[in-house]
């Protein structure tokens, strides 16, 4: 008999997705599938009102205005997309140490293209810790902050709103990396200082793989540059982009099966609860540490349960580890996760560390399996 | 006759076509000829002149903006 799959990678993409999900994809592409914003006939328009609807749903979650979401591929896009928004030639830029490769790298090239300079802040400690460790890193050049909400290695979580407040009183913008915690802690727009939010549709929020968006705050949009230039659905005689948002940023086809879908993932968050969720997963997340703690065999690199465990086990490497799991039908992410900057700031850099990662559809009879098998492999590793 | 309001974007327009539902308005989006705006394709709402004043009632409760009235 074929074993029941546990998938613990619900950081890397949610899975499953919600039933309604899957139907809304389906559906769109049979019945509504023209092009939003292209044209005015029926299946333009029925395009059209199934991408607006998930504006809508975007913009209820965050507080935001429907006109203020732009969509892009993925949470990849939208941070490049803000970050070139944003920095101009040299700029000085701070980051957090528990950045992905999303903004690392597009920083790093800012640094590179355009003279840029950036230094890294600390994310542990008290609020105030991190906002005094931001004053001493701040150059009167500096520009521009990105901070990721949630780490996608540990559920350490940032005080982006204290920091969106530090932003705005010194004239720096503010990007939040919000891929791991859209859909998994609330964050409301109207409340912050945030200059854009940039989330994913697949994890968090229940959606195919496919979009993402930017969500902008109190910006100016026409001082913001472009990325990406193309047709736009509106203003298509000037040579360059709309200044109005979103389609300033929606150059070109919109990914719209996987919007049109998204609005049934956010539902299925919303009906569920957003903090429900969050324990649901902490619960399972708790289970394991506390199981985890009983064998001296595991590090475990948490400060705190959430929605990802980050372990080792001694005496083997993560690809290792992943690929045991994987023969009793775990789904984990070994390695580094595209976050090495991460990594070292928690010291499991070059070897990097196992991610277990939880979602709303795990539970904990997967858990307890979970643990059963990690203690079949150690034991299986004493006696090897 | 007809009227058209124009917007900035089809989001915007459909954020107005949003609020004149709920104020039980009869109208509908329409693409607005790119001879009649200075900036090429727009999209605008479609309504009855005898609609036009609560329309234009409605969406500026609502804050929502909008070009001025093409008659046609």
């Amino acid at each position: 008999m074929k074993k029941r799959l546990i998938y613990f990678d619900n950081a890397a993409t949610t899975f499953p997705k919600p039933d309604a999900v899957y139907r809304a994809a389906d559906n769109y592409q049979r019945n509504s599938c023209g092009n939003a914003s292209r044209g005015s006939h029926s299946l333009a328009l029925a395009a059209a009102e199934a991408v607006y609807r998930t504006r809508e749903e975007l913009a209820e979650l965050f507080s935001a205005s429907p006109e203020s979401i732009a969509f892009t591929m993925n949470t990849t896009y939208a941070l490049n997309f803000a970050i070139k928004a944003m920095t101009h030639h040299g700029d000085h830029i701070l980051i957090s140490d528990m950045e992905h490769n999303s903004v690392l790298r597009p920083v790093h090239q800012a640094a590179m293209r355009l003279g840029a300079t950036y230094d890294i802040f600390r994310s542990s400690g008290t609020t105030e810790d991190i906002l005094n460790d931001i004053e001493r890193k701040r150059g009167k050049n500096t520009r521009l902050l990105i901070c990721t909400h949630q780490s996608n290695i540990i559920p350490r979580i940032l005080p982006i709103e204290e920091i969106s407040e530090y932003c705005r009183e010194h004239g720096i913008y503010m990007i939040a990396d919000c891929a791991q915690s859209a859909g998994s802690i609330p964050l409301n727009m109207s409340r912050c200082k945030i200059d854009a939010v940039c989330v994913p549709g697949h994890k968090g929020l229940y959606g195919c793989q496919g979009c993402g968006a930017i969500i902008f705050g109190d910006v100016a949009a026409e001082e913001l540059k472009t990325t990406i230039e193309g047709g736009s659905g509106s203003e298509s005689i000037p040579l360059v982009m709309p200044e109005h948002l979103p389609d300033r940023f929606e150059a070109g086809t919109l990914p719209s099966p996987a919007i049109a879908s998204l609005a049934y993932g956010i539902r299925f968050v919303r009906e569920k609860g957003i903090d429900n969720i969050r324990a649901h997963e902490t619960r399972i997340c708790e289970y394991i540490i506390n199981r985890f703690c009983e064998n001296d065999d595991i590090n475990v690199y948490n400060d705190t349960p959430g929605s990802t465990l980050l372990f080792n086990i001694n005496g083997k490497t993560s690809s290792e580890i992943a690929s045991t799991f994987d023969e009793f039908g775990i789904c984990l992410r070994a390695g580094l996760h595209c976050a090495p900057l991460a990594h070292r700031t928690l010291g499991t850099f070059p070897s990097g560390a196992v991610r277990a990662s939880f979602g709303a559809f795990n539970t904990m009879s997967e858990a307890e399996r979970f643990c059963d098998a990690a203690d079949r492999i150690t034991k299986r590793k004493t006696l090897s | 006759m007809r009227c058209i309001l124009p917007f900035i974007s089809m989001t915007t327009a459909q954020r107005g076509s949003g609020v004149l539902t709920k104020s039980n308005i009869p109208h509908k989006i329409v693409e607005i000829e790119s001879n009649l705006t200075r900036r090429g394709c727009a999209y605008g709402i479609e309504i009855a002149p005898l609609y036009a004043d609560a329309a234009e009632r409605a969406l500026k409760r609502a804050r929502i903006r909008y070009g001025d009235i093409i008659s046609l």
